[in-house]
């Protein structure tokens, strides 16, 4: 294998690696963490790192971003940045033509429909020809050794098949979800069709595909076996950047009532009311829990909103002790947990989806409670935790249930802690990716 | 009547949240964490008159159901609105809580230029926080635009974006039809008259010295703007590579809906390039320092001729005016044609006998070509510089021209299996448009034979450029055309592959080729004849397909395609 400029990668250090995500820092949705983590990695190994990414108005304006998380970028990482057109998504009524203000509804149909359509996705599909140019430029001028693109969204792989077709880069691609299914139900997603031949061109030419768990990678190499042989599980992981477990005490400080947490998004999908409910049931069978607190922690919805229904549920459960906060930022989730004497997992969906979080929660050496489908892949995670307490059956019963014995494993667990704390340290992002980029090093040099 | 203008000092930001009910206390608090000085929340309510209007703070609306606005009282709530914010001595940010409150806030920043008006809340908290950060609206509504050399320069790659262009605004008087924009040396001027305001105020703030990224050849080369089956792109590429002392870029401009898209240097949407300030940083970005440009298919590239919004980037009369305006700004500019725009379908079929034109089934397609091709050839007839075309065939419609092989990329070339080595043939036909190869004589024969179990016929359309050169790796043929006569982009990438390529070439065109083009001649009445040839000779077409790799080099791996260029610009 030859890099960028013509010499022998074989065995050498500090190849110049482009990293391809839409969704970097200061993107400040769940997907970022992964990238961050990745391009530390790469620059701990001694690699140089040049992003690409889309362009800060991007993040500060439409669709809202957390600056702080560009303290994370390793210093010596270039990062480009390329402005995404924000068509029908532009907040500033200022640059909206009176057709627009007209009828908006009307308008964004028309401007989806007249958007690039080379690439099947939606709205970010005007970002490939960008992309695509910028990735050249950078290569013209400092020639790429490997491409590491990761999605969603997907436009971010059509820069590394560009330099590969032009140039014959090899490239990883990182998929995070899933291109062609959705995970939730193991459907094929609607514009399966036009991505299947991109997936399986992908697949054809990339050096690596990474998914992030055993299901969703056995379903691809299943459905593609010719390229069985350059699939591989990169599972997520949890981050020693953001949360230092050293600095946890083993029990929090006392001097006010328990503290149960749920830690992620408050999505429409998260069963907030069979959460609030069972949090009723769990009060009312225990005196240990008057005056506890369940703190629903995490960013609401795609817009920081609560939707209506959500908020009638806070409204109605807040004299239980139930406490929406909203995104707290990632620099300060080790005091979430360390404010957190039992920690509360759900998350939707079955055997594809495992969910990034629950990394978080093992890491913690906290007793964990769970209300999961049986399949759901997050036991896979959970099953070798010594503190995990799940629901016997999905339901406000079933959840108030296994709260209760997290209660007790609270009050008698300290034996345990260590126990859970060592299981946790095995499931660091560090402890996913080494292997895996030495994996693409190796597959370099071959 | 209205509440009184909260007094604020000049640079501070006021935050206003207005709506047509009674907000909800989340609101009012979410307006309170906003990042400004002051903080409004309003409720704009009808009078018992229904004309009367006020704008309410919550403290000061009476209790009990409101009268809230409606439609019809948008207008009247602009005027109110209007006259309140027209006092606040620094930048106002407007957040509208609901459709009608929406609508008033677009009509408000219509007439006040310190006002910004986000579609929601949450879009009006960030802009706050810009506005923190900036402290200048002009920053927040006009940031700079796409630039792929600046974004790379920016991100510490390549050279530091250290060349300036002095762009000036309005600095007349100009005599009528003065173009909007025009060069003076590496300068540009601009003139905003007849401009929409927005459109106006957006290039108004692309005034001063503009940052670029030096190109330091002596020769400088735009190409664009349709980069045609990625040509542009490619032979910017191949100038780049082969030809000492010069550089070049190429731009493209999209069309909408595209379902293809190609390589380019500096592509644009249609929709964006026809705002006036993104023609602006293209001016800046590729023809402020440019010494030549190539001219694709009398497009404009900047349309100086027309600074609206509704400028049509096809429009032949546009490219003209830019032709000129490039060249008596003391730039050289050839031109270069692809195929349709130029190619008169009434000469085409005294060229061949299975020509496509004036048939029953395609008169009225012919008749609008012609038209099209008509107003092409008018537009250039008196132009004396230099004029390209990418297929010999054209030739036969611009005799002057010259031909500029078009580039096959180093894809293309990347060492494949021979051809016709497996059991069975696998014959592929990718036509951009059928009517034009002659798919209805080509698909009938290869689904017959295909049905015969002769051979595998592989029908591809809108096939991704990129993934061109692996398919043609894992075919034995390609069928490029059996009606036009032209030597296309894809019978180039075959032939580099080392596939057998069949098409129709008339002896004309074969014969102004340096060398006979490994090209198996096939019309529509010889397709079947051809491929039972084929399988019956494999040995002897293998040699055929083998000859294309290095013709393939000789043309059309850009060498020839950078000399070509050059020498005709100079």
């Amino acid at each position: 294998m030859t890099r960028g400029d013509g010499h022998d990668v074989a065995g050498q250090p500090g190849l110049h690696v482009l990293y391809v995500a839409w969704g970097f820092a200061p993107h400040q949705g769940p997907g970022v963490y992964r990238p961050l983590a990745t391009v530390a990695e790469l620059v701990r190994q001694g690699h140089r790192v040049t992003v690409l990414t889309a362009d800060l108005t991007t993040f500060d304006l439409v669709i809202g971003g957390d600056r702080s998380l560009l303290d994370d970028v390793p210093e010596g990482v270039r990062v480009v940045r390329v402005a995404m057109a924000p068509q029908q998504r532009d907040p500033l009524l200022n640059r909206w033509p009176a057709a627009q203000i007209a009828d908006p509804k009307s308008w964004a149909e028309k401007a989806q429909a007249n958007q690039v359509m080379a690439f099947p996705e939606v709205v970010y599909a005007t970002w490939q020809p960008r992309a695509e140019a910028a990735a050249a430029r950078i290569h013209e001028l400092d020639p790429v050794d490997l491409v590491i693109a990761t999605g969603n969204p997907y436009v971010d792989f059509t820069v590394a098949l560009r330099l590969h077709v032009d140039h014959g880069v090899p490239f990883v691609l990182d998929d995070r979800d899933s291109w062609l299914l959705d995970v939730y139900n193991g459907n094929l997603s609607p514009l399966s069709d036009r991505i299947l031949p991109w997936l399986e061109f992908a697949l054809s030419q990339a050096l690596r595909m990474w998914f992030v768990n055993p299901p969703i990678a056995d379903w691809h190499r299943r459905r593609f076996p010719q390229y069985a042989d350059r699939i591989r599980v990169v599972e997520n992981g949890w981050d020693t950047r953001f949360l230092d477990v050293s600095s946890l005490p083993a029990r929090r400080d006392s001097g006010s009532g328990l503290v149960y947490t749920y830690v992620g998004t408050v999505n429409s999908s998260l069963p907030l009311r069979l959460l609030a409910e069972a949090w009723r049931l769990a009060r009312a069978r225990s005196p240990l829990l008057a005056g506890a607190e369940l703190r629903v922690v995490g960013q609401f919805g795609h817009g920081g909103r609560l939707m209506p229904d959500q908020a009638a549920i806070a409204a109605e459960f807040a004299q239980d002790g139930l406490i929406l906060t909203g995104r707290q930022p990632k620099h300060q989730i080790g005091q979430v947990y360390a404010d957190a004497d039992v920690l509360v997992f759900v998350k939707e969906g079955a055997g594809m989806v495992t969910s990034g979080k629950v990394y978080e929660y093992v890491a913690t050496g906290r007793p964990i409670v769970s209300v999961l489908e049986p399949e759901h892949d997050a036991r896979r995670v959970l099953s070798g935790y010594p503190r995990w307490h799940d629901a016997a059956e999905h339901s406000p019963e079933g959840l108030a249930e296994a709260m209760l014995a997290a209660l007790e494993d609270e009050a008698d667990g300290e034996a345990r802690h260590a126990d859970a704390l060592r299981y946790g340290a095995s499931k660091t992002r560090e402890a996913a990716l080494r292997p895996a980029l030495q994996d693409v090093l190796s597959a370099l040099a071959s | 009547m209205t509440s009184p203008a909260p007094a604020s000092s000049a640079g501070e930001v006021w935050f206003v949240h207005l709506s047509s009910t009674r907000p909800q206390p989340g609101t009012v608090a979410r307006v309170g964490h906003a990042t400004a000085s002051r903080h409004s929340v309003l409720t704009m309510v009808v009078g018992e008159d229904d004309s009367t209007i006020r704008a309410l703070e919550v403290s000061d609306l009476p209790p009990g159901p409101l009268t809230g606005v409606a439609l019809r009282h948008i207008k009247g709530a602009t005027v109110v609105l209007t006259e309140m914010l027209a006092l606040a001595p620094g930048p106002v940010v407007l957040s509208p809580g609901d459709r009608i409150a929406q609508q008033v806030c677009w009509e408000v920043v219509q007439e006040l230029e310190h006002v910004v008006a986000a579609s929601s809340l949450d879009g009006a908290l960030r802009v706050a926080t810009m506005l923190e950060t900036t402290g200048d609206v002009e920053e927040v509504l006009h940031p700079p635009g796409f630039s792929v050399a600046l974004s790379a320069a920016d991100g510490g790659v390549g050279h530091p974006a250290t060349a300036e262009t002095l762009v000036t605004v309005d600095h007349g008087p100009y005599p009528p039809g003065t173009p909007w924009l025009s060069f003076q040396g590496q300068a540009l001027e601009v003139r905003t008259h007849g401009m929409s305001r927005s459109n106006a105020r957006a290039v108004t703030a692309r005034a001063g010295r503009r940052r670029r990224v030096v190109e330091d050849e002596p020769r400088r080369l735009v190409i664009g703007p349709a980069n045609a089956a990625g040509q542009g792109g490619e032979w910017a590429r191949a100038v780049r590579d082969h030809a000492p002392g010069w550089t070049a870029r190429n731009v493209q401009v999209i069309p909408p809906r595209a379902l293809l898209i190609f390589g380019s240097d500096l592509p644009l949407i249609t929709t964006e390039w026809m705002m006036p300030a993104t023609r602006l940083d293209l001016a800046v970005e590729l023809f402020a320092g440019a010494t030549d440009i190539v001219v694709e298919a009398m497009r404009p590239l900047l349309a100086v001729g027309d600074g609206g919004q509704r400028v049509n980037a096809w429009h032949t009369a546009r490219g003209r005016e830019d032709i000129d305006a490039l060249r008596a700004s003391g730039r050289n500019v050839a031109l270069l044609f692809h195929g349709s725009e130029v190619r008169r379908p009434s000469v085409h079929t005294r060229l061949t006998p299975w020509s496509p034109f004036y048939r029953e089934q395609t008169a009225t397609l012919s008749a609008d070509l012609e038209r099209t091709a008509d107003i092409v050839h008018e537009s250039f007839a008196d132009f004396d510089g230099p004029v390209l075309v990418s297929t010999p065939d054209l030739l036969d419609h611009i005799p002057r021209a010259t031909w500029l092989p078009g580039v096959v990329g180093a894809a293309s070339f990347v060492p494949a299996p021979a051809a016709m080595t497996r059991p069975r043939l696998v014959v592929a036909h990718a036509p951009s448009r059928s009517w034009l190869k002659g798919s209805e004589w080509v698909d009938p024969v290869l689904a017959r034979m295909e049905e015969r179990g002769l051979l595998t016929y592989r029908r591809l359309q809108y096939l991704p450029a990129i993934m061109i050169p692996s398919l043609l790796r894992e075919v034995d043929v390609l069928i490029d055309q059996v009606v036009l006569g032209n030597p296309g982009v894809l019978a180039a990438q075959a032939m580099a592959a080392g596939r057998l390529v069949l098409a129709h070439l008339p002896e004309a065109v074969r014969g102004r080729f340096p060398e006979p083009p490994p090209v198996v001649e096939t019309t529509p009445e010889t397709v079947e004849q051809v491929l039972l040839s084929v399988i019956e000779n494999p040995e002897h077409y293998r040699q055929i397909a083998a000859r294309g790799v290095g013709f393939a080099r000789k043309y059309h791996d850009g060498r020839l395609s950078a000399r070509v260029l050059t020498e005709a610009l100079s």
